[in-house]
């Protein structure tokens, strides 16, 4: 049984944040599990997943009976797994770690060899999750975390189902529960696919699709922010809004992930996911309740309302490029065509933007402007909401010096908040108009670090609270949207991408596709 | 100055913006903060490869003062110039200072980067450190008469803030703000010398509107160390075409006085004086003569004033543009 974190208490001068967290609503504690991370020993599980165990036991949400068991191809003691596991913690936890804490967490991790394909080595695993369960008083619930490429989904959840690992159903005690990180699939075909192959073992209310930026908490305070506010809601609807811009900005290049990259690109990899979910909790009607099916399924009305961009509308409201060589603050980077692991030629698109409508009364006729890439000036991402300019007479009356117009920017990363950019008189005699922005940052607000996502996330997983999942009927209208404009990619001439620089921000032809609107992109 | 500074700590390039929400995470714990920022307040200065980051930065306390004037998100950019060197920077600093009561306290972000690489490297250092949504001002606190300006950098700004007091040639300075003006069509020019003049041009438009005729030729006379305010003042007055450069002579005072500048027209009908305090006009046929008040401000007032406003200065330009292309003899400024 795991020691109570040393920390867990109120610390002496708690931030606002601490008086929240140990107010009268306290957070809720999983219950006892066991959690089985498959790619236990892999890049996921040393940077995000097992940092996140560590913040939610310091924080004192992991439940007293607890055991996180990595699984893995390469044979490693408990001892050598608790070593690599504390290097991760110190390198990517968002608080020092503390040895006293670490102690007592490390206690509850453990690492078992086993190939996913390989009914004995499910047996060994098998085995020993009883004696860790049995010495640790845990029920046997477990939550299966599939870390793995999506190509081992099917395999694994194949060996978990013959090693009888998984009784079907939500309401089984103990439970079973499967974590898979997306992209789940390349297409709506393959998504189908896979999406059968889980379903034949696992019910839907058991499997918990990951979009991480569902865990951010500024995403999670978008719907906060709509419908727990009297003054925005009202305001987001065609009358008011201009245009809506999602910008997924990443500073990195390929890195070390060409592999999977080159078989993915920018549209895969982030739109169909990330700035899709984004897009959903801009757009979404205010759901009934706060149950997780009743807001997943005013989610679902929104991307299926997306207006489809098919054959050659792709090319009017679709822009892709590709990175070449440029600066990132001040240092030379190659292009992604240098970039180890990439083949040569490739067309593999690092950015994309495109042009889409959500087509409900709500919506009808009002632009949403994604945008994503690789290489792009920094990393950032952001929602804004632009609403429409007030009529040109009185302030707005000079022709060559138009007021801005309102924006409303929720920040999902860095730097989290939102600000609203209003124009105000500035103070003096004469009338002269500024524009000032109201900002809102968690960090100095609330005096305290933010959870990551998957803190958020794993809590849910353990808690069964599937809210901000993904349901299979969301990912593959997801795809639906998405597979016409590859496939549209697919049949066009072999050329060359349009490239920008690296530290640009992205290529020449996105700036057209907004401006041909009478719109440009937020610089951030 | 700053109810509190929190020191300047150091801060890898690449986790510049991860430092400063921990620094503001720590400014929080003593009670809400809210971080105030109207601009990115860019200012570019050239550094020694022997100069530190930290003597820099150490006193340069006009900065602070207009950051609490027009909360700005203060990016100092020290840069080393080396023709070879392509990279970014080597050293950072961040910081935060925060005004007010403990119920009500507000705050900037400052950030000090040294750079030793070629011009190249700067804008995305610029670009990567800037908020994007918020207006970027480049304040060149360098002689502009004798700098290079960074294009690159100036097309990211929406204003360029200097002070031509600084110029060794006025000629030389309107020639580089002009230069760097037509490379960036949207780059507002704003001189705080020439926001001086304010006073002075508000007197000759006054009796001019009172239908005095305005002289065709003028004399200028400034204080020492006053002549680029001379230059900007007949600059004006071409510009607005109340002379030709032909018909205006500028020379110092050759006697002590207090004023700081005078502008007598032609056979003395227009005499226009200006001081520390006032600036006085008075016209031959009229008897009394009009007295206007000289802003006092401090250098920080001054700038932070400039940066609230976002209208382009259309007189300056003209003005810049008179100096820039007036190459007679002894135009030196």
């Amino acid at each position: 049984m795991a020691d109570p974190p040393p920390t867990a208490q109120a610390p002496a001068d708690p931030s606002l944040f601490e008086r929240l967290a140990i107010g009268h609503i306290k957070p809720v504690v999983a219950s006892p599990v066991t959690l089985v991370i498959f790619g236990g020993a892999g890049d996921l599980a040393r940077r995000k997943l097992l940092p996140a165990l560590y913040n939610l036991y310091v924080d004192g949400l992991l439940p007293a009976q607890f055991a996180a068991v990595g699984v893995g191809r390469t044979q490693m003691s408990d001892d050598a797994y608790r070593e690599a596991a504390k290097k991760g913690v110190t390198e990517f936890s968002r608080r020092p770690l503390d040895e006293r804490s670490w102690e007592t967490f490390a206690r509850s991790l453990f690492f078992v060899a086993a190939g996913l394909e390989d009914a004995r080595s499910f047996a060994s695993l098998g085995a020993r999750l009883d004696v860790i369960e049995h010495e640790r008083g845990l029920p046997g619930n477990r939550v299966y975390y599939l870390a793995v490429p999506s190509t081992l989904f099917v395999p694994t959840v194949g060996s978990l189902s013959a090693a009888r690992f998984v009784a079907r159903g939500a309401d089984r005690q103990p439970f079973a529960r499967l974590v898979v990180e997306k992209p789940i699939g390349r297409d709506l075909a393959s998504a189908k696919a896979i999406d059968d192959e889980i379903a034949k073992v696992f019910d839907e209310a058991q499997i918990f699709r990951i979009d991480h930026y569902l865990g951010k908490e500024t995403v999670q305070n978008i719907l906060v922010l709509r419908f727990a506010n009297s003054i925005f809601e009202p305001l987001f609807n065609k009358q008011y809004v201009d245009h809506v811009q999602i910008t997924v900005a990443e500073v990195d290049g390929v890195g070390t992930r060409a592999g999977y990259y080159e078989e993915a690109g920018a549209l895969r990899d982030m739109v169909q996911n990330h700035l899709l979910q984004l897009v959903t909790l801009v757009a979404t009607e205010p759901p009934h309740s706060l149950d997780a099916d009743a807001v997943r399924d005013e989610k679902l009305e929104i991307i299926e309302s997306l207006r489809p961009i098919r054959g050659a509308d792709v090319s009017r409201s679709v822009v892709r490029g590709q990175y070449g060589r440029g600066h990132i603050m001040g240092e030379p980077v190659p292009g992604y065509l240098e970039e180890d692991g990439v083949a040569p030629g490739s067309r593999t698109e690092t950015f994309v933007a495109l042009e889409t409508y959500v087509d409900n009364w709500r919506w009808a006729g009002v632009p949403f402007f994604l945008r994503t890439g690789k290489r792009l000036p920094k990393r950032a991402s952001e929602i804004a909401v632009r609403f429409k300019s007030v009529p040109p007479v009185l302030f707005n009356a000079d022709p060559d010096g138009r007021l801005d117009s309102n924006v409303l920017s929720i920040r999902v990363q860095p730097d989290e908040g939102f600000a609203l950019l209003i124009n105000s008189k500035v103070p003096g005699p004469r009338l002269r108009n500024y524009p000032v922005t109201m900002d809102f940052r968690y960090s100095s607000t609330f005096g305290a670090s933010t959870p990551e996502a998957y803190e958020r996330l794993l809590l849910d997983v353990m808690n069964g609270d599937a809210t901000l999942f993904m349901r299979r009927d969301a990912v593959e209208a997801a795809w639906r949207f998405v597979t016409p404009i590859l496939e549209a990619w697919a049949g066009s001439p072999a050329t060359p991408l349009p490239s920008y620089a690296a530290g640009d921000w992205g290529p020449a032809d996105a700036d057209r596709l907004i401006e041909s609107t009478g719109r440009q992109w937020r610089t951030l | 100055m700053a109810d509190v500074v929190t020191a300047w700590r150091r801060s890898a390039p690449a986790h510049i913006d991860r430092d400063l929400s921990a620094l503001w995470r720590e400014t929080g714990r003593d009670g809400a903060v809210t971080r105030a920022v109207m601009a990115n307040l860019v200012i570019v200065s050239s550094l020694s490869p022997e100069q530190t980051i930290e003597s820099e930065i150490a006193d340069r306390p006009v900065i602070d003062e207009v950051s609490l004037k027009h909360p700005s998100r203060v990016i100092q950019l020290l840069h080393v110039p080396s023709e070879h060197h392509v990279g970014g920077p080597d050293e950072s600093l961040v910081r935060v200072l925060t005004w007010g009561p403990a119920n009500a306290r507000y705050g900037v972000e400052q950030i000090a980067v040294r750079a030793r690489c070629t011009s190249a490297s700067l804008p995305s250092i610029v670009r990567g450190l800037s908020l994007g949504s918020l207006p970027t001002i480049v304040w060149w606190t360098d002689d502009l008469s004798r700098s290079t300006p960074l294009h690159d950098i100036m097309t990211m700004g929406r204003q360029l803030v200097f002070d031509s007091r600084r110029w060794q040639s006025a000629h030389a300075g309107a020639r580089v703000a002009l230069t760097v003006a037509r490379r960036a069509p949207h780059l507002d020019l704003r001189d705080v010398n020439w926001r001086r003049l304010v006073p002075v041009r508000q007197a000759l438009v006054a009796l001019s509107k009172a239908g005095h005729t305005s002289p065709r030729t003028w004399r200028l006379e400034h204080r020492a160390g006053e002549s680029v305010l001379a230059w900007l003042a007949a600059g004006w007055l071409v510009a607005r075409d109340a002379a030709v450069f032909g018909d205006v002579t500028i020379r110092p005072f050759g006697r002590d006085s207090s004023d700081i500048l005078t502008m007598t027209g032609e056979d003395d009908a227009v005499v226009v004086r200006m001081d520390d305090s006032c600036v006085e006009a008075a016209h031959r046929g009229s008897g009394v003569p009009l007295v206007l008040a000289v802003r006092r401000e401090e250098a920080s007032d001054a700038v932070a004033s400039e940066l609230k406003d976002l209208r382009r200065d259309v007189c300056l330009h003209d003005v810049l543009g008179v100096l820039a292309h007036f190459t007679a003899p002894g135009f030196a400024g």
